[in-house]
């Protein structure tokens, strides 16, 4: 029940912060950029953010109550990854497939930000707790660590997108390699 | 809210009395005329092609101007900071008045130091409504006010020596927060012909208002074929030289930039595709096109346009 509420709670801010990012974006000076960015950006956050449950739970056994919460920012995440998308196919590309396919030959980035999308896909269609019964605790887990594919190709994406070098990037790709040397040695 | 055509009416009518006032001034020069209206009507027709080496390419959008608000807020200066709006957003620490411009170097005879003002009484100002193409893939078009570089270096005397032209940006920490992120002056350079030629300009305003810190203030160059990091701001030093400038972003990062940078759809960045741009403050993408449009203008500045130097 208590964690429910949370779940709620989560989801309200997170549609307060997005409805305040669209805001922005709106006054930003290119709407268009702006939105793409932002929801990439907050894409990658979440998606880091999900890795971070199961180390911080074993690191704090009490935090282990709030691993339910992992699924809804696994959703948000793979659903700014997809605003993202289509703020790419309908604002930046006008539906101008050929054009998109141009692009797309031309920027390896752009591969990279495609195939961790589709790694998402099966994750998200498997998220609730029904999918976890149908395939098995263990084959659920399997599927859903295609986020350590996804997620380092996902950075790459973002550092690769980067016209001007900034720090973010690479501060998220610094937390997921010590998540990643983690739970390599806390594989079971 | 999204930018409709029809939101721009103040610069709308402006460029329209522009335009008219503008017709007589630019039949003045013809590379011009072409560059600013007479093919106006060629850029609405998408099939229209331009010609190049038996090239076609499609011209898919009018030019019409940018709001000067979008102009104004959407800027690369890295010495005001890295993000697009980090540069209007800075405090005004640019003291641009006095400001002088030195031209020197040991292509002229007729080294001088001119004061802004002095500039400005010596020169007709010109209206230039030129496509400004980012090397990032993003575009505008900006009304320019200026005064061709020509006639500035022709009031230098050049000599024999002037090979090339080497620009400086005002190098200052107390003035730019963030002067230092190439480890010197933002250098940029173009070979003499370039520089003298028609289209090529030292802007000093844009919409007829002066330029803001944040575009330049109060000098800039304006090359209307290149990518924009080829357009030095705040500019304080112009030197004819024998030797070839090696630019900031060259110096920077030899690999994904040179010396040359004409716009060219067809040779990609290292990172990412030439071949279609965004216009700031519009949906969609257009492509782009060779020397950003300016082809028939300048295309026989380069003899071999198979030679990648003269692409990045
Ligand atoms: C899980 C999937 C993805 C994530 C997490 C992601 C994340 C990001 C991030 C963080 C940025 C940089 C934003 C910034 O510079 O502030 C970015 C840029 C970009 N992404 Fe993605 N992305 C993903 C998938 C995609 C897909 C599927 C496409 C297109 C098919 C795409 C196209 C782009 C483009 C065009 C840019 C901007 C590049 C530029 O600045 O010109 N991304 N992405």
């Amino acid at each position: 029940m208590q964690i429910k509420r949370l779940a709620r709670l989560f989801n309200v801010l997170l549609l307060v912060f997005v409805v305040w990012q669209f805001e922005l974006s709106l006054k930003a000076p290119d709407t268009v950029t702006e939105l793409r960015d932002m929801s990439g950006r907050m894409a990658s956050y979440l998606l880091l953010l999900s890795l971070l449950f199961t180390p911080a739970s074993h690191l704090w056994p009490s935090l282990r109550v709030y691993v339910p919460l992992r699924r809804y920012v696994g959703l948000w995440a793979f659903t700014m990854a997809l605003v993202h998308l289509l703020v790419w196919v309908s604002l930046e590309f006008n539906f101008d497939w050929l054009l998109m396919w141009q692009e797309t030959t031309d920027n390896l980035f752009i591969w990279m930000g495609l195939i961790a999308l589709l790694l998402l896909l099966p994750m998200a269609l498997t998220s609730n707790r029904k999918s976890s019964g149908r395939l098995g605790y263990r084959r659920w887990q399997a599927l859903h660590s295609l986020t350590y594919v996804a997620l380092p190709l996902a950075l790459g994406h973002y550092l690769m997108a980067q016209k001007v070098a900034t720090g973010e990037p690479v501060v998220l790709l610094v937390v997921l390699v010590l998540v990643m040397i983690w739970r390599f040695k806390h594989a079971r | 809210m999204p930018v409709k055509s029809s939101d721009i009416t103040p610069q709308a009518l402006f460029m329209q009395r522009r335009r008219m006032l503008g017709l007589g001034l630019a039949s003045l020069s013809l590379p011009l005329a072409s560059g600013l209206f007479a093919d106006e009507e060629e850029l609405l027709d998408p099939d229209a092609p331009l010609s190049l080496g038996g090239q076609a390419v499609a011209v898919n959008k009018p030019i019409t101007a940018t709001r000067l608000d979008i102009i104004n807020s959407y800027n690369n200066y890295y010495e005001f900071g890295f993000g697009k709006e980090d540069p209007s957003q800075a405090p005004k620490t640019l003291i641009t008045s006095p400001w002088s411009v030195t031209v020197g170097g040991v292509g002229v005879d007729n080294p001088g130091i001119y004061d802004i003002a002095d500039l400005h009484a010596e020169h007709d100002i010109e209206n230039r409504l030129y496509r400004f193409r980012c090397v990032e893939a993003w575009s505008m078009v900006v009304p320019w006010n200026g005064i061709p570089l020509a006639a500035i270096i022709k009031a230098a005397k050049p000599n024999s020596k002037a090979k090339y032209v080497r620009f400086e940006t005002l190098y200052d920490d107390k003035q730019m927060p963030n002067a230092n992120w190439a480890g010197g002056p933002y250098i940029e350079g173009l070979t003499i012909a370039e520089a003298v030629h028609p289209l090529t300009l030292m802007a000093t305003g844009i919409y007829d208002e002066p330029l803001q810190q944040q575009t330049g203030a109060p000098i800039r160059l304006v090359v209307p074929w290149k990518y924009g990091f080829k357009y030095a701001k705040s500019i304080v030093r112009i030197d004819l030289v024998e030797e070839m400038p090696r630019n900031t972003w060259w110096r920077q990062n030899p690999q994904e930039y040179g010396f040359y940078a004409n716009v060219n759809p067809k040779f990609n960045h290292p990172r990412w595709s030439q071949a279609s741009e965004r216009v700031v403050g519009s949906f969609g993408r257009q492509k782009t096109l060779i020397f950003n449009g300016y082809a028939d203008d300048v295309a026989y500045l380069y003899p071999d346009l198979s030679d990648r130097r003269y692409f990045y």
